[in-house]
């Protein structure tokens, strides 16, 4: 049998067990070994000593998704585990090894019939005094999949070196005594890699901090929420360093309204937030459209409605994010597709902002926040068109001047003589309050017009492949569709790929473009009510033919699931 | 209010800080005097007009930005603070003035009120009290007596109304004063003492609405102009004005904590150190 | 300044409180007449820019003929700042006494407690000024503020009575 392309392994125990950090190590030394990957994680509800599970896919392509089905599951314990029926794709051809021996196991792992086997987890690690039973976990793993063993003790190392010199000594013992354990399963390990391209091992909410650093965002204030946080805690010691803030709000109303003066005043800014949060600002959202002022709100989604799932995805925050605002509010939502994607999208999303001075909330969501990928290096990118500022003296200043594209020089507060009042009331174009027809008319207009004329280029969509038939999809659904689009079509030219990352304001005639020749769309998407599918229905010019494959949360798609229904659909 | 500033001779008077827009407030309204108040504080802080502030919420007072010739913000109802604050930490160059009424900042933006006496930007918040939402034609506010009958609230809320001055004691407020709009001079000196204290300054003043709470007109003849007396012990400014008769104006507290504003490091573009972070 | 160092009054201050006062009266009924245009009671309105206008042609009087430095209003300390009574300059209408509906009468009734305020403001000064000259110049200023208060008492002779229910609010306040 040749070496398998990709393997997807779960390590599973409770709290304190330290599967999350040996998992973390296994990631690190895929990608030191060559391999992409993705590491997500589930747990229990409890906050400290809950069961959990960390999904860890290696593979020699890249890789968006967790595997269809689990190649190698290792339970360190196997309390309460019964929690992630769902979760674990076992078949007969999975090895689960149990670190406990004699273990009731439970019925998630029994009824599959998968191939059992058994490392005596408390007799290693009493007989070598000082290892860890998560250290020798790892190496078990880490040796049945076929990782260099050096690359996993250099990595244990540098975790434990700060521990001291006993606990590496000890660390190292227990991977060896893994390595040792691992040579007695049968599992069939990975193929080598063999493309030795830059990668970074980084998390959607990371990707999504240093784009907006990279896009200039120098001020941020914010209200902490799962599973947004992460983007904030990354960024705040960072902004320190740059000479930026982040200021910790008292409530999301807060967070929305200081990153409002803090753009006023002329700063690049963000806040992230998750749903409940975004519903909290969308009335200071609703102000940042009528006084024009840029912001970047970072949203990312999680199961709802209300607290709902906190930690796990779901792409249901659409119609609130594009449809949320009172008024006729224009303004622009975007979505990143993939992990890596999150950094590009992160920063073209303040770009579009700062030029268009206009509140831009982009979807990211917790599959991609809290996933560690394996990705490319991303290019860097530098978007010329930066806010368009009134600079000098001003004479006779009109904040809200009538321009062709919509867009007026903004005057910062410092600059003489342009001095004005930002207005959340309809207003003339000096800013002075207005409840005449003309004006509002006119203002209404001018705020439609920056984001309908704007070019948004080519980034407005993911488009891949050819063919008469083409999937629609957006966020984290891409993945999953391109994935099993590969399967169903590995040469290409029957199905296209199309992935929005402009959600709003709508691209018809583009879509139009990308469609010429499409007879038939099936569109993708996680979401109980066709969130997604409504707004094209609603927006865009669709064929004729045009299907659906809608679900909520929080069950991540798998290629498998999506293929399957893609083949009914095409036969 | 787009004002051309150049070549203004001499030092600018209180006239200059004042826009040409006309206010909305009813004729009789201590709102008048309060903006007769800020422009001359800040005529006496001069400040080019360019480098202040004023940021206001929703209401007949938070009106108040437009009304000068400073850049203003007139934002959502009960987010003023935030939103001063926001400018006032990404900006600290600025002298940031947030202005609304009893309702704005009392009830709908009461969180934001705590947690800006706690947090103790260098901001100066002026609240005109006049103990009733005017704007929506006669709503109990929090500082309205539990007797006072409306028609949304008929035979008065029967709440015990809320007391800014120790609220704001208690949260953190670095200095806390109370004027009377009637005395535009005073209070023109209070708002400038406030500019010039480092931290969050909190000045209630008591500014009647004549249209809805003509008895307001009455206050006249009921504050004592002579300042209640000035300390630095927090206890003692609560004790004092918890027992006072609502009617003391002055200076009543002036703290000693320092304004935060963290120190910004260097502008720096280079973001390669934390790119670093991602290799494996 | 308070009253215990009146003793210091130079007569280069004493103009400038006089500017000041002048100055602020007319400052303020600009103010009011505006508001009572807007409020469309242009009556009331008219007559207030009409107050406006004597007493900024009497500020550049001041100016032009005793050469009183033109002080700003506000910010600077005034005489009356220490006083308890009145609580702006001594000719300045508050702006706490008006109302969208008042009279002509109201409107000059309140005009002439103002001159008489500013009357005995002078009076005041005459009678304590620390030398002669000063005492001589405020005397003077007394007496013009006397005339502007017969001329304000004429005007109100010859205006009716107000109705009782001048303040019969016809049309409810709007929503803005």
């Amino acid at each position: 049998m040749t070496n398998r392309e990709t393997c997807t392994i779960v390590m599973l125990g409770s709290g304190g067990s330290g599967v999350m950090t040996a998992a973390e190590i296994l990631l690190r030394a895929g990608a030191r070994a060559g391999y992409y990957g993705l590491m997500t994680k589930s747990f229990g509800p409890q906050i400290r000593g809950g069961e959990a599970a960390a999904f860890v896919t290696l593979s020699t392509q890249p890789v968006e998704i967790q595997g269809d089905r689990i190649d190698l599951l290792f339970a360190i314990d196997w309390k309460n585990t019964e929690r992630f029926a769902g979760e674990l794709q076992l078949d007969p051809e999975s090895l689960v090894l149990s670190g406990e021996v004699d273990a009731e196991l439970p019925n998630i792992v029994t009824a599959p019939k998968a191939i059992m086997g058994e490392v005596n987890l408390k007799k290693l690690t009493r007989s070598n005094k000082g290892t860890r039973p998560n250290m020798v976990a790892l190496g078990v793993v880490a040796g049945a999949v076929g990782l260099p063993q050096d690359i996993v003790a250099d990595l244990v190392g540098e975790r434990l070196k700060k521990k001291g010199d006993a606990a590496m000594t000890h660390g190292l013992t227990a991977i060896d005594l893994g390595y040792g354990e691992a040579a007695g399963f049968d599992v069939v390990p990975l193929a080598p890699a063999d493309d030795p391209s830059e990668r970074w091992i980084i998390s959607g909410n990371q990707a999504a901090g240093l784009g907006a650093l990279r896009g200039g965002v120098r001020f941020a204030a914010a209200y902490p929420i799962t599973p947004a946080t992460e983007i904030l805690e990354w960024l705040a010691p960072r902004l320190q360093k740059i000479g930026g803030l982040l200021v910790q709000a008292e409530d999301e109303l807060a967070s929305i309204n200081m990153i409002i003066g803090g753009s006023f005043g002329g700063s690049a800014v963000l806040t992230a937030t998750s749903g409940p949060g975004l519903a909290l600002m969308s009335e200071s959202i609703g102000l940042a459209v009528a006084a024009e002022i840029p912001l970047l709100v970072i949203d990312v989604m999680r199961g709802g409605p209300s607290t709902g799932i906190p930690t796990k995805s779901e792409q249901s925050d659409l119609n609130i994010a594009v449809y949320g605002l009172h008024g006729d509010a224009p303004h622009v939502v975007t979505a990143p597709n993939s992990i890596a994607d999150c950094l590009f999208t992160t920063q073209w999303s303040s770009h579009l902002a700062e030029s268009m001075q206009v509140p831009t909330i982009m979807l990211s969501d917790q599959s991609f926040g809290q996933a560690m990928g394996i990705v490319e290096k991303p290019a860097e990118l530098a978007f010329a068109t930066r806010r368009l500022v009134a600079e000098g003296r001003q004479a006779d200043y009109h904040r809200y001047a009538l321009t062709a594209s919509g867009v007026s020089p903004m005057a910062l507060p410092g600059t003489p003589g342009g001095q004005y009042t930002a207005d959340g009331l309809e207003h003339a174009v000096s800013g002075t309050p207005s409840s005449s027809v003309a004006d509002h008319n006119a203002q209404l207009d001018k705020r439609l017009r920056k984001v309908t004329g704007f070019d948004y280029g080519d980034h407005w969509a993911q488009i891949e492949g050819d063919g008469s038939a083409a999937v629609i999809t957006w966020g984290s659904a891409t993945g999953p569709v391109r994935q099993a689009l590969q399967r169903l079509d590995p040469r290409g030219g029957r199905l296209r790929l199309i992935s929005l990352r402009l959600i709003s304001p709508a691209q018809p005639a583009r879509l139009a473009e990308a469609l010429s020749g499409c007879d038939r769309i099936m569109v993708v998407e996680q979401s109980q009510t066709a969130q997604f599918f409504t707004h094209l229905k609603a927006q865009f010019d669709l064929p004729p033919m045009a299907d659906l494959y809608a679900r909520p949360g929080p069950q991540p798609f798998r290629a498998a699931e999506i293929a399957a229904k893609l083949e009914d659909w095409l036969s | 209010m787009n004002m051309d500033t150049a070549g203004a001779p001499g030092p600018l008077t209180a006239r200059d800080y004042k826009s040409d827009l006309k206010p909305v407030w009813c004729p009789g309204c201590g709102d008048f005097s309060v903006l007769s108040a800020i422009t001359m504080a800040l005529a006496d802080i001069a400040r080019p007009r360019e480098e202040v502030a004023v940021i206001s919420g929703i209401g007949c007072s938070s009106r108040v930005p437009a009304y000068t010739n400073c850049y203003g913000f007139h934002g959502v109802h009960g987010r003023a603070l935030p939103l001063a604050a926001g400018l006032k930490l990404s900006r600290p160059d600025l002298l940031v003035i947030a202005a609304g009424g009893d309702g704005d900042g009392y009830s709908i933006g009461g969180n934001h009120f705590l947690h800006a006496c706690r947090r103790n930007v260098d901001l100066t918040y002026i609240v005109m009290d006049n103990q009733v939402y005017g704007m929506t034609k006669g709503q109990p506010s929090p500082t309205t007596s539990p007797e006072w009958d409306s028609a949304l609230v008929p035979g008065g809320t029967g709440v015990r109304p809320f007391h800014p001055l120790v609220i704001g004691l208690a949260a953190g407020a670095n200095f806390v004063a109370r004027t009377f709009s009637g005395d535009p001079k005073g209070t023109a000196r209070t708002i400038a003492e406030a500019i010039r204290h480092p931290g969050f300054s909190l000045i209630e003043i008591l500014s009647p609405c004549v249209t809805f709470r003509p008895e307001e007109r009455d206050w006249a003849n009921q504050v004592h102009p002579a300042a209640v007396e000035e300390t630095q012990d927090r206890a003692q400014a609560a004790r004092r004005v918890l027992t006072d008769d609502g009617f003391n104006t002055g200076v009543l507290y002036r703290g000693d904590r320092p304004a935060y504003q963290p120190n910004f490091a260097p502008k720096d573009a280079d973001l390669s150190e934390f790119e670093r972070e991602f290799l494996p | 300044m308070n009253p215990a160092e009146w003793n210091y009054l130079d007569r280069e201050t004493l103009l400038a409180h006089a500017y000041a006062i002048e100055h602020e009266a007319a400052e303020r009924y600009q103010d009011l007449a505006a508001q009572m245009h807007d409020s469309n009671n242009v009556e009331v309105g008219d007559l207030f820019a009409k107050l406006a206008e004597v007493e900024a042609k009497h500020a550049a009087e001041l100016s032009l003929e005793h050469g009183a430095a033109v002080t700003p209003a506000g910010g600077s300390e005034f005489m009356w700042d220490s006083l308890e009574s009145p609580l702006e300059s001594p000719e300045a209408i508050a702006y706490g006494d008006m109302h969208y509906l008042m009279t002509p009468r109201h409107a000059l009734t309140l005009a002439l407690a103002a001159e008489q305020r500013a009357l005995s403001f002078y009076e005041d000064l005459a009678a304590r000024a620390p030398s002669e000259d000063l005492r001589v110049l405020a005397a003077e200023f007394a007496a013009e503020e006397a005339e502007h208060v017969r001329m304000v008492q004429e005007w109100l002779q010859r205006l009716p009575e107000d109705e009782a229910d001048w303040d019969d609010d016809m049309d409810p306040p709007v929503e803005v």
